[in-house]
């Protein structure tokens, strides 16, 4: 009846039954290793901002206060709940778990190494620039549905600023298509393995420097943490929540920077791989599983989203602006332009 | 059992589709009518997907869920006192009862349409038919629909001057 | 995989011509500071285009959907004509109503190359694209004077009922695409006649969907709602823009559709048309009478000469869609004309736009007034006047299809008329004036009178050379 789904759902002629017992026990791993990482992103994020401003961070649950994420959790879970008494309160309670859902759905289509993705989609790099933006419901709704000034500031910002840098995100991806001629994310980095850098970063370095920005720009991190910057707005969008579903919101934030590393190391650092330069000259290398690479690329990001928290102040408002309309969409336009210059060039046809 | 589980998919699918759609039209809060519509196009992206149009139903949502909707829900959440807008749904029995005969009439129309015509799709039977439609749609556009294509780019620059016209005026 | 075949660029080349310029206009506009450098620089795009025009091959090309022929130049020559007009009527009233700004003229040159592709549009994409391409550039030019709310409200108005029609537009295209499986005008005839589909429901349903989106575009009653307002908030030179203009490219869409996609349905379309061109006729001319507003008054004459201009349509023969033609391209002429009269009325704080103001005017003006008179006259239909020809063509083409009966009303409509465009006569030349009116007349608008005066007098003498021109043109349709 239906190719894509079935190609989704049964590859091949196993069993349906099977297939589906199959698909289950994957996103059952998937969620549960994703959220095990967030878990532990926030205990690294504490780690290394705390070394970074020399204090030591977490370090009372548990040896070196490894334990500190399931206390934070356990401590999240058992608070109550408090719904502000003028709150629109279907939507508050519908926004946190949008958010939260729409950051999940993205890790269905991210190949973690060869051949291990939920659903291996053609199209699936626009599947994640289309769940990223559903993410910018469940903050704008909760902002206006929380009945708060500060929500409400908080929202609106995070709105505009996640479709602002949405544009500019999509249109540095441009580049990466066109260089790898799919939106699959294996075959993108199979492209890259097969390409003579190996990664798409050295060719792409326009578009990966935009990437990184907007990158920022659309988890909210700062230096463009403007929807929940504390020192003007408490909270931003989640000021009102508590408990379960500021939990949400915490892990859907961790969960979107998860996945923004991630699109990084697929698009522009060769995902699993490593390039054939580097294994030829240190054979052995290449015996090292794709999910170690890929792992080290997306935690080296995640450093680098903590380094540069530690580092810079936050932005103004019209200089976020202005940053994402003025120079990062120019810059990623420039890129597309001069990658499908160079790309009719190659295959002879200008 | 195969065909059985996809039907169900397809009318979760096509419920959360319609279902909003009604919220749409009755709620007396605005924001919830606005906030029911990204139901109705997420559905319909869903509907896209079942009808073999992958590229479609991801640009449904990129486009309506990612743009449209917010630029309409910025409109509502940037208007002043819209809460105190209390006759949005108050039709007059009269319009109610016309809009609902020709609302029956289209209905109708369109179901006899439906029923009486032999139409033509790429079927599936056909060899050339098109699993993925993404690469096609590539290839089509900078063949057999380049005006269009070209047109199209156009339009939106003519659009984008336009919209540049209207709020920067009305700044100064 | 298809491959990519450079198509045929030069049936195309007046329009990428006018493309580049349109972007010129645009990046001038930062240059220049004088806008009237700009007015200048697209009446010159505009002559180079018309220039091109003329070397063009007369084929098809983009696989069928662009078609270059007599048919879309001649109705290219109605917009080119409606640029150079508009841009010399509006030059000196943009400072006066103090929006002179750059955007106007590329987006008058935009709203132009989407007109130019809605004549030559062999398909249906094409078709719907060129017609938002001039939709659009003409919602923003009625709204141009941002801080009046006249024009804000004219600019809302077509706009919501402009986008009403072009969903309208949508639903007979994606009808027609699901029952023939393509967009191509002649691919559709073709498939209707092979697999006698001539009394399909669905091929009636797009049919009337089609007639209802051109209605629209074409302001027919009863799609006429937006007009009044639309044309007497507009800023006065983009009302002689959109009733030209947008009329224009809306028969020729009409004619190329109804007489090639739905040739084969002639007889259930003129059902259709007959009723909608005399509604138009009836209510346009009746509903004038009453008007006190000068441009709201011209808004129900537009309504009503669309109503005649039908009435070649409905003949569905090539001598009916010639006198179509034909009687554009005269209406084009007196209908702006009439509007430079009104421009020249409109002086800082003085708006001059109820017919009032036109008391006494042969004494204080009498060359204003003479003018006025002429182009009443031409609208009234009056010989020896262009309008007058016009009407006779149509009559005639509608009398031979056999349309005799509504060809009596027509006429019978076609009196009442006079009634209201002569009433303006009558307070120029018997009324004494009360104010004194002073004129912002101008060079650049003296031309425009001048072309249009003597076009409409010229045509209405002699008359055969034009319509031997539109008849040509159609031989190839």
């Amino acid at each position: 009846m239906n190719t894509i789904l079935e190609t989704i759902i049964a590859p091949g002629s196993i069993d349906f039954a099977l297939a589906i017992g199959i698909i289950l026990v994957k996103i059952a791993v998937v969620i549960a290793i994703a959220l095990l990482h967030v878990a532990y992103a926030t205990y690294f994020e504490r780690k290394v901002i705390a070394h970074m401003q020399v204090r030591l961070g977490p370090r009372e649950v548990g040896p070196y206060g490894l334990f500190q994420p399931f206390a934070d959790g356990i401590k999240l879970f058992f608070k109550e709940d408090i719904i502000p008494a003028k709150a629109d309160k279907p939507l508050f309670y519908l926004s946190p778990v949008i958010f939260f859902i729409a950051a999940l759905t993205s890790l269905a289509v991210l190949p973690f190494f060869d051949g291990f993705v939920i659903a291996d989609l053609n199209i699936g790099l626009l599947f994640l620039l289309a769940m990223s933006s559903l993410g910018a419901y469940g903050i704008i709704l909760s902002g206006w549905s929380s009945n708060s000034k500060f929500s409400f500031l908080g929202g609106l910002r995070a709105a505009s600023q996640v479709i602002s840098y949405e544009i500019a995100m999509g249109l540095s991806l441009v580049g990466v298509m066109i260089m790898a001629g799919s939106l699959n994310l294996s075959d993108i980095v199979r492209a890259q393995h097969a390409y003579p850098t190996g990664v798409f970063v050295i060719p792409q370095f326009l578009g990966f420097f935009v990437f990184v920005v907007a990158a920022f720009a659309e988890t909210n991190r700062l230096p463009f943490d403007l929807p929940e910057a504390e020192s003007e707005l408490v909270a931003g969008y989640f000021t009102e929540y508590s408990g379960f579903r500021f939990a949400l919101f915490f892990l859907g934030e961790y969960t979107g920077m998860l996945i923004m590393s991630s699109l990084l190391a697929l698009c522009f650092l060769g995902g699993w791989t490593i390039p054939r330069f580097i294994t030829d000259f240190i054979p052995f290398l290449s015996a090292v599983p794709g999910i170690v690479w890929f792992l080290m690329k997306v935690y080296a990001f995640m450093f680098f989203y903590y380094w540069v928290r530690a580092t810079l102040p936050r932005y103004r408002y019209d200089q976020l602006m202005a940053i994402g309309w003025k120079l990062l969409i120019p810059l990623a336009l420039i890129n597309i332009l001069i990658t499908g210059l160079v790309k009719a060039w190659i295959k002879g046809l200008l | 059992m195969n065909i059985e589980l996809k039907e169900i998919v397809f009318l979760c699918v096509a419920i959360m589709t319609i279902l909003p759609c009604f919220i749409v039209a009755f709620s007396r809060n605005i924001l919830h009518s606005a906030f029911a519509l990204f139901f109705t196009f997420l559905g319909t992206a869903g509907l896209y997907f079942f009808l073999d149009a992958d590229f479609l139903a991801v640009v449904q949502v990129i486009i309506y869920i990612g743009g449209v909707l917010v630029l309409l829900l910025f409109a509502i959440l940037l208007t002043r006192n819209i809460e105190d807008i209390k006759t949005t749904n108050s039709l007059s029995i009269k319009h109610s009862v016309l809009a609902g005969i020709v609302s029956l009439i289209i209905i109708g129309g369109l179901l006899y349409s439906y029923i009486s015509n032999r139409w033509v799709f790429p079927l599936r039977e056909n060899p050339d038919y098109p699993y993925f439609t993404i690469k096609e749609l590539g290839d089509l556009l900078l063949t057999k629909y380049l005006l269009p294509f070209e047109v199209v780019s156009i339009l939106l620059l003519a659009v984008l001057i336009g919209s540049l016209v209207i709020a920067n005026r009305s700044v100064r | 995989m298809p491959e990519f075949v450079m198509p045929d660029l030069a049936p195309v080349m007046p329009e990428i011509v006018m493309t580049i310029l349109a972007l010129v206009t645009l990046i001038a506009d930062i240059i220049f500071k004088r806008k009237e450098t700009l007015a200048i620089l697209s009446i010159a795009s505009v002559v180079l285009v018309f220039f091109v025009l003329f070397g063009t091959p007369f084929k098809t090309t983009f696989n069928g959907m662009f078609i270059a022929d007599g048919y879309s130049l001649f109705f290219k020559l109605i917009f080119l004509l409606n640029v150079v007009l508009t841009v010399l009527i509006s030059m000196r009233y943009l400072v006066i109503e103090r929006v002179n700004f750059g955007e106007y003229y590329s987006l008058i040159l935009f709203a132009t190359l989407g007109m130019m592709l809605m004549a030559s549009a062999g398909d249906l994409i094409v078709l719907y694209l060129g017609l938002e391409l001039m939709a659009l550039s003409t919602y923003i030019l009625a709204g141009f004077i941002t801080y009046d709310m006249k024009s804000n409200e004219a600019a809302m108005k077509y706009f919501l009922l402009g986008a009403f029609a072009s969903a309208f537009l949508l639903y007979g295209i994606s009808m027609i695409y699901g029952l023939t499986g393509t967009t191509d005008l002649n691919a559709i005839s073709e498939y209707i006649i092979l697999n006698g589909l001539t009394a399909n429901p669905v091929v009636m349903l797009s049919m009337i969907l089609f007639a209802v989106a051109f209605s629209f575009k074409i302001a027919a009653v009863p799609f006429h709602m937006w007009a009044p307002d639309a044309y007497e908030g507009a800023p006065t030179s983009v009302t002689a823009f959109m009733s030209v203009g947008p009329k224009a490219a809306g028969f020729a869409v009409l004619g190329r559709v109804f007489l090639i996609a739905f040739g084969s349905v002639r007889m259930d379309w003129s059902a259709v048309l007959i009723p909608i061109a005399i509604l138009t006729m009836g209510v346009g001319n009746i509903v004038a009478l009453s008007q006190t507003n000068i441009k709201r008054m011209l808004a129900y004459s537009s309504i009503a000469h669309a109503g005649y201009a039908l009435l070649g349509i409905i003949a569905g023969t090539g001598e009916g869609l010639a006198s179509v033609m034909n009687y554009l391209l005269i209406y084009a002429f007196m209908n702006i004309g009439a509007f430079a009269v009104i421009i020249m009325l409109r002086t800082e704080g003085f708006k001059g736009d109820t017919i009032t103001d036109y008391e006494g005017l042969a004494k204080s003006h009498p060359l204003a007034a003479a003018l006025m008179l002429v182009f009443m006259f031409s609208l009234t239909g009056i010989p020896p006047t262009a309008g007058f020809m016009g009407k006779l063509y149509i009559f005639m083409s509608a009398v031979y299809a056999g349309y005799t009966w509504l060809v009596v009303v027509a006429v019978i409509f076609s009196a009442i008329s006079a009634y209201f465009y002569l009433r303006i006569v009558m307070y120029m030349y018997m009324r004494e004036p009360k104010e004194s009116v002073s004129l912002a007349a101008t060079p650049a608008l003296g031309i425009a009178l001048a072309i249009t005066a003597a076009a409409v007098i010229i045509i209405g003498v002699l008359p055969s050379a034009v319509v031997s021109f539109a008849r040509a043109a159609v031989a190839g349709f």
